[in-house]
């Protein structure tokens, strides 16, 4: 008997641990039982992971909605100075969702730097911010599937 | 985008499952170690093989383990990972680098490994005959010895049963999937199941007689 591959042979004890761990070929009541043999309260440890679980996702989303408003405020803050006209709101929320999409980090720089440029703002200076945007995330996606 | 989509992969896992088998993993990994305790089941700073394998899953959730489900897709094999890095930072804790220094390597440094996969090239690595200074020496002879030790205990356990005395010497052979040993011995794959099985339920009583203050089995020094 010998392995059919060009590996370095396995320890008897690598091989023993291995094949015992692996669960291929075991029901889940198999494992459980194992657990159970080791002294193992398996109801327990699943109530513990599931307490762990539910805390830890409360804590990652609420990190992630303290994320997005600042990033909101921020973008909020870019069109404060500027006196957008009224008739251009509808344009300025436009923006808005796309900054606060999933346009990529490089949009809300983008649109730092197009504003900065410029003392105030018109509808078309507007659609043009949209266009450019709308066309960096184009370059993006092709970026990434280039890369796939 | 990467952090949505780990955070809705994670949420989305099954947990009950994972931690079955996580905490399964982590006491078969437990015996390879020699603890000071004398049992796989007590480890140091009073921790338990399930234990460590919680602390892996809070450990990837906060952040203090990153995780790029991109990069590693499967969730249950990068846990084993960080449970694997995580004993062996547990085994080379102040009380036993008290009594022993063991050669630096370089792993337990967070370098990806995949545990279950064959091809590590870490794995049963030994130096060059001759390269050894003398502790690293009777590190080897008593890492061999602890492992003459363990299979005399698996053998004794599995003694009279003809089907795990084979398997066994499937073990000696480095042979441990279960597809490779059942075209090696001409069996079902059902029936390797089945003695995996029955070996399961002789692996919780192993481990009472690894002796105390040795390296780790089979892997000294890569873990």
């Amino acid at each position: 008997m010998s392995p059919k591959t060009d590996e370095p042979k396995k320890s008897f004890l690598d091989c023993f641990t291995d094949f015992v761990s692996d669960p291929a070929g075991l029901e889940p009541e198999d494992i459980q039982e194992a657990l159970k043999l080791e002294g193992v309260d398996v109801l327990s440890l699943e109530n513990r992971v599931e307490r762990l679980v539910r805390e830890e996702s409360s804590r990652r989303r609420l990190s992630w909605r303290d994320r997005a408003r600042e990033k909101r405020e921020k973008i909020e803050r870019l069109f404060e100075p500027k006196g957008i006209a009224a008739a251009t709101a509808g344009l300025r929320e436009k923006v808005m969702g796309i900054l606060a999409g999933d346009y990529g980090p490089g949009a809300l720089s983008y649109a730092e730097t197009y504003f900065r440029k410029k003392e105030s703002y018109s509808e078309d200076d507007l659609e043009s911010l949209i266009e450019d945007l709308e066309d960096l995330q184009l370059l993006e996606n092709l970026s990434d599937q280039e890369e796939k | 985008m990467k952090e949505d989509t780990a955070l809705e992969r994670l949420e989305a896992a099954d947990w009950r499952r994972i931690i079955h088998e996580l905490a399964h993993y982590a006491y078969r990994l437990a015996q390879r170690y020699p603890w000071r305790s004398g049992s796989h089941k007590i480890l140091p700073e009073g921790k338990t093989p399930e234990d460590v394998a919680v602390e892996a899953i809070e450990k990837l959730w906060n952040g203090e383990r990153d995780w790029d489900p991109e990069k590693y897709p499967d969730l249950l094999l990068h846990l084993k990972w960080i449970v694997r890095s995580d004993m062996g930072h547990l085994y080379r804790s102040s009380q036993h680098l008290k009594t022993r220094r063991f050669p630096e390597t370089g792993s337990g440094t967070g370098e990806p490994f995949n545990p279950g996969e064959s091809g590590d090239s870490r794995m049963g690595e030994e130096p060059p005959a001759g390269s050894l200074d003398p502790e690293a020496e009777l590190i080897l002879r008593e890492q061999q010895e602890l492992e003459l030790r363990v299979k005399a205990e698996l053998y004794a356990a599995v003694e009279g049963d003809e089907d795990l005395e084979l398997l066994l010497l499937c073990f000696e052979e480095g042979l441990d999937k279960p597809e490779a040993i059942a075209a090696q011995m001409g069996w079902e794959i059902s029936k390797v199941y089945n003695l995996k099985k029955r070996l399961l339920r002789k692996a919780a009583a192993l481990g009472k007689t690894l002796p105390k203050e040795s390296p780790p089995i089979g892997r000294q020094g890569t873990i």
